[in-house]
């Protein structure tokens, strides 16, 4: 993934949301561009994949319809996460309604996840994908955000709803379980 | 595997692979990797993760989202929704720069003529709640970020006031201004924290 600070790129995420306050599409369409992948993984590790673009056709429609409610004191990206999770976990308790199946959340990640085998590169990488798999969703939600954004636990605590020293605990075990699945890591 | 010692340059090392460090801090990190072979196999896992990452999500179709996003934006225009309230540096900067100067100026002007005419010397409630209603005049910019002068209603208004709360009121607008010009240059963005999306 590219950069994700929004301070580092020629124009930066600010300005592109000052833009499209004031109804340049073209703005919209930048962070759109900018965002939409990596919002697409973060999905993916909340194990998601399935309805990867909906769900982050649905976070961006959210996003620029509440854009007067993101704070500046955040990434925009983060931001993006955050609406991320409260679809998935909304799509999930109406899931879980429907079907009146309360192990939904946990079947989602195995299903999701199982699905990937043989999808990804060589054996290492399978190996990675397999570990990963193994981990609780809270390691692999923490894990994914600082690995994929290099976050610092303090923002992903916020995200995660919990708290920074957390965090790093779950950090640390996913690292550590990786590694002792995962031969020669 | 033995332990790394440095333990700040191993938490380092995702913000140094997401390229989220600056020159110095990636510079000292490479220079550890240098002499550090349990990092080095760290940013390679990390690296590892990430590509793995990559490679299970589906690509999306960026121009499709944006799209939807911009529709589903025209669409909630037609409908009547209360103008959001955003605050932007720009905004601020305008008010600062123009609007309170001007309106500072002109309450000198008027608290120098007419405060031994003004009643009630006393001790008077603090006139927070005008300076509140400026701000917040302030913010309803409006979506298109363009600034709306502040409705600083003066007019009879200010005879009421007694020198207590003229010289309450003038030191909250320094203070006001004082604040707008500590605002880091980069920032223009909305400010407003609303609870009711997330
Ligand atoms: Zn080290």
């Amino acid at each position: 993934m590219g950069d994700s600070s929004g301070t580092t790129s020629e124009t930066t995420d600010a300005a592109l949301i000052s833009r499209w306050v004031s109804g340049d599409q073209r703005a919209a369409t930048a962070l759109v561009e900018r965002h939409a992948q990596s919002v697409a993984q973060f999905v993916v590790s909340l194990g998601e994949r399935e309805r990867t673009e909906e769900l982050v056709q649905d976070t961006f429609v959210r996003a620029f319809q509440a854009i007067e409610t993101f704070r500046s004191d955040s990434l925009f990206r983060t931001w993006l996460f955050t609406i991320a999770k409260r679809l998935v976990l909304d799509h999930r308790r109406s899931e879980r309604r429907r079907r009146d199946d309360v192990e939904v959340q946990e079947d989602h990640l195995v299903v999701s996840f199982d699905a990937l085998d043989g999808m990804v590169g060589d054996e290492r990488m399978q190996q990675v994908w397999r570990a990963m798999q193994g981990l609780s969703p809270m390691q692999r939600e923490v894990f994914t955000l600082r690995v994929t954004e290099g976050l610092p636990y303090n923002e992903i605590a916020q995200m995660v709803g919990s708290s920074a020293g957390a965090c790093r605990v779950h950090y640390h075990n996913a690292l550590k379980t990786i590694k002792e699945r995962v031969t020669d890591a | 595997m033995h332990e790394c010692e440095d333990v700040r340059m191993q938490e380092a090392l995702p913000a140094f692979r997401a390229g989220r460090l600056d020159a110095a801090e990636a510079e000292a990190v490479r220079t550890h990797l240098a002499s550090c072979e349990v990092c080095t196999r760290e940013l390679e896992l990390l690296t590892t993760a990430q590509a793995v990452l990559d490679q299970a999500t589906p690509v999306v179709d960026a121009a499709r989202i944006a799209a939807a996003v911009i529709g589903a934006s025209a669409k909630a225009e037609r409908a009547p929704v209360a103008a959001p309230r955003v605050i932007t540096l720009r905004t601020r900067r305008w008010w600062a720069s123009r609007q309170l100067l001007a309106a500072a100026a002109s309450i000198l002007v008027v608290v120098s003529l007419s405060i031994p005419a003004l009643r009630g010397t006393g001790h008077a409630p603090a006139v927070d709640g005008r300076l509140d209603s400026m701000v917040a005049a302030e913010m309803t910019g409006g979506q298109g970020g363009h600034a709306v002068a502040p409705s600083i209603d003066l007019a009879g208004g200010l005879a009421d006031l007694s020198s207590a709360q003229l010289e309450t009121f003038l030191k909250e607008l320094d203070q006001v201004e004082a604040t707008v010009r500590a605002e880091p240059a980069t920032i223009a963005l909305p400010l407003i924290d609303s609870p009711e999306l997330l």
